[in-house]
């Protein structure tokens, strides 16, 4: 997660907790210590009452066996704060259609860890916020991909856009925080910043971008991923829009999430538009805790406990919690797949190997990698730096 | 966790279906389980685990995930779970973790 308000405009707002670099809400955002526990995201459901088009979860609306029970959640929340896992964040499916997610949520704040939430949105009445909030939810980040018509499309179910701004506005309204979760890709790249003027109107000043990974459904619609020069152009026109917004005295928060290329843009574009002092200084801070976060700073539980390196990456389990404990799991680096990953600057190949930001990128998404060259440590597709920037004077042979 | 009862045996709803991956290094070592991949067929399957172990390993076993029989593991429904409070204390009176 790459705060991008912060980098450019030295913006310390209080966030979701999802910054992979520091848990705590009295910190300022981007911290000079590495982070010593992953934030766990918990698929607790696979059921959803939409069907997206990018759903890295595969959801649906049939229940789904081998759902963790209610103890068992418990036992597993238990078994995090015992780890000390600084933050957990509620996913799905659609984690509103567990009846017992208020219930979760107040015991896992209980036992000392931030509770986040990621929701379509569209199931938050006012009544549910407030259940939420007073349960100790730190955040809701509500997903929306585009305007009206093509977010409803994208999401299978028209009325989803108006269901989720009024489950944005039921929250605001509670005094929940909460903010924008927008997957770019080339279908909805194009009302990006319209659908930030329009959220903003609301009263959302928290937006968040993911780049599209290649897990779940969105495996399925990898080729309607962005193009370099388009992600270029999206990811040029967030900085330029977060600055504008700022520059109007509008404190907007904005993320980027998913391509650690953004690292590396981020201080080539801070280097063209703000000075090399500016750019170093944010050079600086990604070092220490920046670049993909997979098998890291980052974990998942999906909803039958299966243990994933990432969210997006559901095809590959490392163990299951009802066999052992998150942190046993977490820590066994017997297993070579997770040793390797932690030390993947030794391993990467092709154009990752000779390129002056591997400090603040780490190679990107693996899993983007394996799904498009077949091969764990080869280069992420969704890298869209010169060679340039880069820094080297010519494209080497992949 | 009695094996009619263990989730781990149901097939997932979305057609694909899980293995349990185990590995060795060199033909001294034994073989340790190193996760599951899931996959709509075995050989996908297959060719997962080649893609994530293959280049370390002198064997690769695959097993369907819901053939195991499970016996003993971390019972994360075991009564006598207690919940921890944010100072890490235990509320042993607290009747919701004994049940179902
Ligand atoms: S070449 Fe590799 S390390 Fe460098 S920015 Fe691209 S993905 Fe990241």
């Amino acid at each position: 997660m790459i705060s991008i308000s912060k980098l450019l405009c030295g913006r310390s707002a209080e966030g979701d907790g999802l910054r992979y670099d520091d848990p705590d809400e009295n910190y300022d955002q981007i911290r000079e210590e590495k982070q010593k526990r992953p934030v766990v995201v918990w698929n607790t459901t696979r059921r959803c009452n939409l069907y997206c088009e990018h759903c890295y979860a595969g959801a649906d609306l049939d229940p789904a066996q081998g759902e963790l029970s209610t103890a068992e959640a418990k036992g597993l929340i238990d078994d995090l704060a015992a780890y000390d896992v600084p933050v957990l964040l509620f996913s799905g499916g659609e984690p509103l259609v567990r009846e017992d997610l208020v219930e979760l949520v107040e015991y896992a704040t209980d036992a000392g860890i931030r509770a986040v939430l990621s929701t379509n949105g569209t199931l938050i009445t006012e009544e549910k916020a407030a259940a939420l909030r007073d349960a100790g939810l730190s955040y809701a980040g509500v997903s929306v991909d585009g305007l009206r018509e093509r977010n409803d499309r994208f999401r299978g179910k028209d009325g989803a856009f108006d269901a989720a701004v009024r489950g944005i506005e039921n929250c605001l309204s509670v005094g929940l925080k909460t903010g924008l979760r927008y997957t770019i890709t080339e279908h909805n790249a194009a009302d990006m910043e319209d659908v930030v003027d329009l959220l903003y109107d609301v009263g959302v000043d928290r937006f968040c971008f993911y780049h599209l990974d290649y897990g779940g459904r969105g495996g399925d619609i990898a080729d309607a991923d962005l193009d370099d020069a388009a992600q270029r152009r999206a990811v040029r026109r967030l900085f330029d829009m977060t600055r504008e917004y700022h520059d109007a005295g509008e404190d907007i928060e904005t993320l980027l999430v998913g391509n650690y290329a953004d690292s590396a843009y981020v201080v080539e574009y801070a280097a063209d538009e703000l000075g090399q002092e500016h750019a170093d200084e944010i050079h600086r801070y990604l070092r220490v805790n920046g670049g993909d976060p997979t098998g890291e700073r980052v974990a998942d539980v999906d909803y039958r406990g299966d243990v994933h390196l990432t969210q997006f990456w559901q095809s590959y389990s490392l163990g299951n919690v009802r066999d052992r404990p998150f942190g046993d799991i977490w820590d066994d680096e017997s297993n070579p797949l997770l040793a390797k990953l932690r030390e993947r600057e030794e391993h990467l190949t092709g154009k990752c190997v000779t390129c002056q930001y591997q400090d603040v990128c780490r190679g990107s998404s693996r899993l983007r990698a394996l799904a498009a060259t077949g091969e764990l440590f080869g280069p992420d597709p969704q890298c869209y730096l010169t060679p340039e920037e880069r820094g080297v004077s010519a494209e080497p042979a992949d | 966790m009695d094996r009619d009862d263990d989730p781990r045996r149901k097939a997932r709803i979305d057609g694909s279906r899980q293995w349990e991956v185990f590995y060795r290094e060199q033909s001294a070592d034994p073989m340790r389980h190193v996760g599951g991949v899931t996959a709509p067929s075995l050989d996908i399957a297959v060719e997962q685990a080649r893609t994530l172990f293959g280049d370390d390993s002198e064997s690769l076993w695959l097993c369907p995930a819901d053939e195991i029989v499970r016996l003993g593991g971390n019972n994360l429904r075991a009564p006598e779970r207690t919940p921890v409070d944010a100072t890490g204390a235990t509320d042993a009176a607290d009747p919701e973790v004994s049940t179902e």
